[in-house]
């Protein structure tokens, strides 16, 4: 069952997962992208935090809204519309439903329509569908989370920073997806 | 009334395109140029939240165009276009087109246009 003290302790992990590895994203963003991923979403994943310590909430609804929110207004590059669009769609979602495969499947239409992506371009999106699928059918293990992030190593990216240089971005993992990657993990530690 | 948005990474980008524009092209009766470049504290980035308070405090304008460079810049103007209510989103217009070149002709035909429609002609031979 989703609630409140659940998502928050999800959310803050996420965010000790984010500061732990933050140069390590940074340094997967540089070969394929502007090498700021890290420091971004640290900015964001830090005024996320800011902002849970000074709210309080009275549904998961409300604690993804102020996500959404805090995300898009301090991460700077791409991910803060992306990951902002996510959260945006779970809120909405949440109103409606407490079932988290179907909330994460909304984030995870959020994210493909603000990116205008879909499965195998080498973004987040390559770990959300995934994720979203087996959380719908019940089976989402940390298993499946590792194995969507490694499978955008070999790909070509055609959408995002990455799609500029091409083939040069094979062999390299989606900085997007390491992150969503880290999001899955708490989510499984924290809900399941 | 009619707002311009200029969003770019880069806050010296958008201010040095406003004070061109303010200078070379406009006419300050019909549009009301706002930089909205780089991140509220001050590094390269886009502010989704930032392009939202400035679409909002025109929401009275005839019309809002919101010309962007590329990447997040699109993506966060499109996130904050979703975020305003349908009456207001219906005024804006998030123009395909080159940034510089697009903001400055388009302050150009403003002038002597006789629609908004006639501007995003002109815009597409850029």
């Amino acid at each position: 069952m989703l609630d409140t003290t659940k998502v928050l302790n999800w959310l803050n992990e996420f965010a000790s997962l984010i500061e732990q590895n933050k140069a390590y994203l940074s340094d997967l963003d540089t070969p394929i992208g502007d090498g700021d991923h890290g420091n971004n979403m640290s900015r964001g994943v830090k005024a996320m935090q800011e902002q849970f310590a000074k709210s309080s909430f009275e549904s998961p609804s409300d604690i993804f809204k102020a996500t959404a929110m805090t995300l898009m207004g301090n991460i700077g590059g791409a991910s803060g519309p992306l990951y902002g669009s996510a959260f945006m769609e779970m809120a909405k979602s949440a109103k409606e439903t407490s079932d988290l495969g179907t909330i994460i499947q909304a984030g995870l239409n959020g994210i493909a329509k603000r990116g205008k992506a879909q499965t195998g371009e080498k973004t987040m999106i390559d770990v959300w569908q995934p994720v979203s699928e087996s959380l719908l059918a019940n089976h989402l293990t940390q298993q499946v989370i590792d194995t969507a992030v490694k499978s955008t190593k070999p790909l070509i990216a055609t959408k995002g920073r990455a799609s500029y240089v091409a083939k040069r971005s094979i062999g390299h993992l989606d900085p997007g997806s390491v992150s969503s990657g880290y999001l899955f993990t708490a989510m499984l530690n924290n809900l399941k | 009334m009619i707002s311009f948005i200029l969003v770019s990474h880069s806050k010296k980008i958008t201010d040095g395109l406003k004070e061109m524009i303010d200078e070379m092209a406009l006419n300050q009766e019909q549009v009301t140029i706002f930089s909205v470049g780089g991140t509220s504290d001050g590094r390269l980035g886009t502010d989704p939240i930032a392009i939202y308070n400035t679409i909002e405090s025109r929401k009275a304008d005839e019309a809002i165009l919101v010309f962007t460079d590329m990447g997040s810049a699109v993506l966060s103007s499109e996130a904050a276009i979703d975020m305003l209510d349908d009456e207001v989103r219906d005024k804006v217009h998030l123009v395909d087109c080159a940034l510089v070149e697009g903001a400055f002709i388009a302050a150009v035909q403003v002038k002597g246009s006789q629609s908004l429609q006639s501007v995003f002609e002109e815009l597409k031979s850029i």
